[in-house]
């Protein structure tokens, strides 16, 4: 609860009702704020131009994967949660070593455990 | 003196052509008749194989029998053994056969054949055939004598040693029959006499050292001279005078028998062995002399000077004839024969003496017995050979009266005083071995021992030396002379000085007074003691000689001395002599005059008888005889009347003898012809004999050669019994009537047989078989057509297979008299064949199969050696490389593509080493020129004999695999990415309804259909692999529940949605039907729905819009607009998820929702 609380959260997912469930657990967790991107080309506009204390960046985007947004974000200082249906480990080519991940559906639990991942650094 | 034998043509008038055409080789006879076998066989065991003579064996044969020699004797030895045919030339190592009734000669070094001239049982083929090798090879030959009866060869080998060449006899013990062997030693002229075995030795010994030329003699003269000293001393006769090159060639050849190499060694053997003085003395004396030598010179003799010996000659007569180097006497013979030819037709026969002479004992001694091998004979004519021989154990003996007429004396004719008034001296083929000094000294003897006019007969190279002044050429062709009238020259004997020292005391104690000195000695011992006294006295009544005991009727008279015998004599026989020698010298006969008185002083007065006995050359001999009744006084002195009846008395008794002497000739005559009749029968039997005996030798050959084949036969017949009782081979013999004649154990398994001495003779047709063949019919036409058949055939029941080959059988003639059916198991083979056959396809199947796949194979496949070095490589290999199949043969791996052979090298290695194979290498190279691909390799041992020759090597290219692996991972992340999110949405829907509906009762249905409404779609979409589903399709699954009772018009073109876009508007109707249910047009309120959806496209792309028209029959109380979560999913998720939009308008009338989104 109280890694959650106050902060500002930038959720990055395509699929309305997955977006509004995370809204309602962030806002149960206590987040001051809760925005919902359900593009690529609208999170990127999003972490170009605002500040969040916390990105939760679904992996896969209508398709695209969403590696560029982690980059953008990390750049600017925002921490990243990635939001996964994928089976982390077998993922190829892919390096999530050192990221916070949560696999969906994630519950409250879950979510609030990734973000104190990401959080802490 | 005797004759000596040539063995050079200068030396052998009579044959100028001895040795003229020497063969290649040096010839060597062999002669032998029964038990010629053995002999022959021990000969051949011994023989070096390499000899370099040539062999040519003579054997009697049955003129009807074919030989078998040639095949027996080559199995004991590796030369040539040939049966001659005419015209043959010898070669060295070779072994030429007579054949059977054939005589064999040799001309020119060629074998040369013909009939017999003689009748069987008269043949001497050796004899023929060594005759003709003496006249052709001369000392280029030698001949052997071996086993066999009779005396063939004993006369050709006299001709092969006068030729010079070698002679040799089996020793007769070691012989089976000692015949032959036995005849040939007895001629004396046998150079050694050896078993058999060691022949071979001897005649490579003689002919090495013939070839190598003439022995160091030293000086000749000198050593010639220490022969004559040794043979003088030994044998006591003197050869100094001999001719020089005769000794030396005598000498020379006695060295080559001997093997003495120099003269030196020569000489001491002479001096230490007294065998060699006597083998050399007799080569000295060699002579090959035979009845009635040369035709002509006898033929002259027969007409002019025999009738001439004997004219004017009458009873009382003796005709002297002297031969002096008579030998064995032939000569000597046949002038006899001649002589008594012409004395048959005479009346009165005069008395023939003929002295035959020689100085060789053993000469004299054949002579004596006048017993001749029928070569000899052979050119005596067959009516003179009818009436003055007989036949006697293979031999011609001479008839007595022929034999009486020969004294056979040893005398030598150098040393000896000669024989005195002969009438004819025949001294042939003697002179020409003397040297010409005493050949001239010897002319005088021969005249001396002459009456005038007498005849000479010499040989046909010999002359009287000059001696024109003795003698008159009387014929000088066939040298014969006459003596010339004129006194007789006395000569000296001995006729010349001994050059040599007196022979040893201990010699001269050994020899013998010669008969001559002996007879001397008698002579004057007779005169002195017993014979009464005599004197000679000349012409002129000289005494020249008298004897002792004279003085009875001699004394010296008063006066002058004289030597007159009418001096000499007593008074009172003075006038006697004196009338008696008047008488004598006037009738030239003897003259007695009895009882001549003579008185006495001291004993008064005797009677004594004188003889005058004219003596030749105007001598005239007186013998006084006291007459014996005057011996003592009283005596009663014969009268004349005791005289007369004493003659008449004497004439009576002649008359008696007379008479008796008629009937003694009668019986004589009556037992002669009986004599004589017994004779010829017994020449008859004789004749007979020989033809039996030689019948018989030629049977015991035939014989021996029998019994040899027979042992053969023998010993095959008991090879072929085992054979057949050991053969697995069923075999039957068949006759030529198909009876059994033999069969094989093994038949058994075919046949029902019994005891194989039972079967013998049984028809073929009455043995049962199980054999399902016409066996007859088959055997019929084997017999017919001689030709082989062979057929295949099965037992009863086809358990076994056979072949059966039926082979005529061949008769010891060549004739087919019989079958011969050999049956072949061949059930394994055929068995054995058909699984090859079976294998053999299989293999060849597999073989294509593998050819196939290697072709077809989608894999690469090479195989290569331990230099990896590509031994073959398959098409697909090729392509995988880059390269034709051609290049990559022999080339290494690297040689091909290097990154292949980096990633191989090391596991080649490995699989070549440990034989285990090594498979799924990966590899990612270029592909020929293409780009990287992956590629799996799979090594595996090729294993030839426990050794790995080569690997086998499979390239696979796997790029498209890994690029399937590669998608299949991504269709599980995308579908895992599905899954995971679908379950967001439920987690989201659920937690969502149950914010909204808290303890609301229709809860559970709420979220049933609204997840049941999802599942539809899922449903939609994975019928179509999750590519997208129709619009109409998703309207319709979300509106048939609502269908039936409800007025629902859909209206749009057909139109395919994503997945994703699918959901969404899934997500969408699905609330605006629920809401339509549970307040509008589809609930109890009634109205219609029309849903029109249509798509636009421009240049942003395309764009969905769908209508959703509710009009309500009802107006409805929209009460408190309520947001739930149904309407904030209407109004958000399309914009959210699809970026469109969507207009939601009620009213109390109707619904509008328009929704637009890009597509």
């Amino acid at each position: 609860m109280t890694i959650v609380a106050n902060l500002s959260v930038l959720v990055v997912e395509d699929e309305y009702l997955v977006a509004i469930e995370a809204e309602r657990i962030l806002s149960e967790l206590g987040a001051r704020s809760v925005a919902v991107a359900a593009t690529f080309e609208a999170a990127q506009k999003r972490i170009a131009e605002e500040k969040f204390d916390v990105v939760i960046l679904d992996v896969n985007l209508n398709g695209q994967m969403s590696f560029p947004l982690d980059q953008a974000a990390t750049a600017r200082g925002m921490p990243v949660v990635f939001a996964t249906g994928y089976s982390l480990r077998t993922r190829p080519n892919t390096d999530f070593t050192g990221k916070a991940c949560v696999t969906k559906p994630y519950t409250a639990e879950s979510l609030s455990a990734s973000l104190a991942v990401a959080l802490k650094g | 003196m005797e004759e000596l034998d040539c063995d050079k043509p200068a030396l052998a008038p009579d044959k100028p052509h001895v040795g003229r055409f020497p063969a290649a080789c040096p010839v060597i006879g062999l002669g032998a008749s029964a038990g010629g076998l053995d002999a022959y066989q021990a000969f051949l065991a011994h023989l070096p194989v390499d000899s370099g003579h040539a062999y040519v064996l003579v054997q009697h044969l049955d003129p009807n029998h074919e030989s078998m020699l040639a095949e027996l004797l080559s199995r004991r030895t590796t030369m040539r053994v040939r049966q001659v045919t005419d015209g043959m030339v010898v070669e060295p190592d070779n072994i030429y056969l007579i054949p059977p009734n054939a005589s064999l000669v040799i001309e020119e070094a060629r074998l040369r054949l013909s009939d017999f001239s003689e009748p069987r049982g008269f043949r001497r083929p050796i004899d023929v055939f060594f005759r003709s090798l003496a006249v052709d090879q001369g000392p280029n030959c030698a001949c052997i004598v071996l086993s066999g009866t009779g005396s063939d060869g004993s006369e050709g080998l006299r001709a092969v040693k006068e030729a010079g060449g070698l002679t040799l006899a089996q020793e007769p013990e070691t012989a089976k029959y000692e015949g032959m062997p036995h005849s040939a030693v007895a001629t004396g002229l046998v150079d050694k006499v050896l078993p058999v075995h060691d022949m071979p030795g001897a005649l490579r010994d003689y002919f090495n050292r013939a070839q190598a030329g003439a022995p160091d003699l030293g000086e000749e003269t000198e050593f010639l001279k220490r022969v004559c000293e040794e043979l003088r001393r030994k044998i006591g006769h003197d050869f100094s005078q001999y001719k020089r090159s005769t000794m030396l060639r005598r000498a020379h050849r006695r060295m080559q028998v001997v093997g003495a190499a120099s003269g030196e060694e020569y000489l001491k053997r002479l001096r230490e062995s007294d065998d060699e003085s006597g083998l050399l003395f007799r080569d000295l004396l060699i002579n090959v002399t035979s009845f009635f030598r040369d035709a002509e010179p006898f033929d002259f003799l027969r007409r002019e000077v025999v009738p001439d010996l004997l004219r004017g000659k009458g009873a009382a007569d003796t005709v002297r004839i002297w031969t002096p180097g008579c030998s064995s006497g032939e000569e000597a013979y046949s002038l006899a024969i001649l002589l008594s030819e012409q004395l048959s037709r005479m009346d009165a026969r005069p008395r023939v003496q003929i002295f035959a002479t020689d100085i060789d004992d053993q000469m004299l001694q054949k002579a004596r017995e006048a017993r001749y091998p029928p070569a000899a004979v052979k050119d005596v004519p067959v009516e003179l050979l009818d009436r003055h021989f007989f036949s006697q154990d293979d031999a011609y003996v001479l008839n007595q009266s022929i034999r009486d007429m020969v004294r056979v004396s040893n005398h030598n004719l150098i040393k000896d005083p000669p024989f005195s008034r002969v009438d004819m001296v025949v001294c042939r083929n003697l002179l020409i071995y003397l040297n010409p000094s005493l050949q001239q000294r010897l002319i005088p003897v021969f005249h001396y021992a002459l009456r005038q006019g007498g005849w000479l007969f010499l040989g046909s190279a010999e002359n009287i030396a000059n001696r024109g002044d003795l003698f008159d050429t009387v014929d000088a062709g066939t040298r014969i002379f006459q003596r010339k009238g004129g006194m007789r020259q006395s000569v000296a004997m001995p006729l010349f000085v001994p050059m040599l020292e007196p022979t040893t005391e201990r010699e001269q104690k050994e020899r013998f007074p010669s008969s001559a000195d002996r007879a001397e000695f008698t002579m004057r011992r007779i005169n002195e003691l017993y014979a009464p006294g005599h004197v000679v006295v000349n012409e002129s009544n000289d005494v020249v000689r008298s004897s002792s005991r004279t003085s009875k009727y001699l004394e010296l008279a008063a006066g002058l001395p004289s030597s007159r015998i009418t001096d000499l004599a007593k008074p009172g026989l003075r006038s006697a002599i004196r009338s008696l020698l008047d008488t004598v010298r006037r009738t030239g006969k003897r003259s007695i005059q009895r009882k001549i008185r003579i008185d006495d002083e001291d004993e008064g007065h005797r009677l004594v008888t004188v003889t005058a006995d004219p003596i030749g050359y105007g001598e005239v001999l007186l013998v006084f005889q006291d007459q014996a009744s005057d011996v003592a006084d009283g005596q009663v002195v014969e009268t004349e009347a005791s005289a007369s009846v004493f003659e008449d008395n004497i004439r009576q008794l002649e008359d008696e003898l007379g008479e008796a002497r008629t009937r003694l000739r009668t019986t004589v005559e009556e037992l002669e012809t009986s004599n004589e009749e017994l004779k010829s029968s017994n020449e008859e039997m004789m004749s007979m004999n020989e033809e039996l005996q030689s019948t018989n030798e030629e049977l015991a050959t035939v014989n021996e050669e029998l019994k040899n084949k027979v042992d053969q036969v023998a010993r095959a017949n008991s090879d072929l019994q085992n054979f057949i009782e050991s053969t697995q081979v069923p075999t039957i013999f068949l006759d030529g009537r198909l009876r059994i004649r033999s069969f094989t154990p093994a038949c058994l398994t075919l046949f029902r047989f019994q005891d194989p001495e039972k079967e013998r003779g049984r028809p073929l047709s009455d043995v049962v078989t199980r054999a399902r063949i016409d066996l007859e019919k088959m055997a019929l036409g084997v017999l017919e057509t001689g030709e082989p058949v062979e057929r295949e055939f099965s037992t009863e029941g086809g358990e076994d297979d056979y072949v059966l080959r039926v082979l005529p059988y061949q008769g010891a003639d060549g004739a087919i008299d019989g079958v011969v059916l050999v049956f072949t198991d061949v059930t394994k083979i055929r068995k054995t064949q058909e699984d090859l056959a079976r294998n053999e396809e299989l293999a060849r199947q597999r073989s294509n199969e593998i050819e196939t796949l290697y072709k077809t194979a989608p894999v690469g496949m090479a195989l290569v050696d331990r230099n990896r070095r590509y031994l073959k490589v398959n098409q697909h290999f090729a392509d995988l490389i880059g390269a034709p199949i051609e290049e990559h043969i022999g080339r290494t791996v690297g040689d091909m593509a290097p990154g292949l052979h980096e990633r191989m090298d090391r596991p080649i290695a490995e699989v070549f080493e440990q034989g285990h194979e090594v498979v799924n290498l990966d590899v990612t190279m270029r592909a020929g020129a293409g780009t990287l691909q992956d590629f799996l390799i799979d090594i595996y041992p090729y294993v030839e004999e426990d050794r790995v020759t080569a690997v086998g090597i499979i390239l696979k290219d796997v790029s498209e695999l890994r690029r399937l692996e590669k998608e299949t991972r991504h269709l599980m992340d995308e579908l895992q990415h599905r899954v995971k999110n679908t379950l967001a949405t439920v987690n989201s829907i659920i937690s969502q309804t149950t914010a909204t509906k808290k303890g609301h009762p229709d809860l559970a249905d709420t979220l049933k259909k609204r997840i049941s409404a999802l599942a539809k779609t899922h449903d939609l979409l994975m019928s179509r692999d999750w590519q997208g589903a129709s619009l109409h399709d998703i309207l319709s699954s979300e509106l048939t529940p609502f269908g039936e009772t409800k007025t629902i018009r859909l209206d749009g073109p057909e139109i395919e949605l994503s997945s994703k876009h699918a959901i969404s508007l899934t997500l969408t109707v699905h609330e605006l039907a629920t809401n339509a249910a549970k307040y509008g047009a589809l609930s109890k309120v009634g109205g219609s729905l029309d849903v029109n959806w249509s798509v636009k496209a421009d240049g942003a792309g395309r764009e969905i819009t769908i209508d959703w028209l509710e009009k309500f029959d009802k107006p409805i109380d929209l009460g408190k607009p309520v947001e739930s979560f149904g309407t904030r999913l209407i109004k958000n998720v399309v914009a959210h998820d699809l970026r469109g939009s969507c207009n939601h308008q009620l009213d109390s009338h109707g619904l509008t929702c328009r929704i637009t989104a890009p597509i």
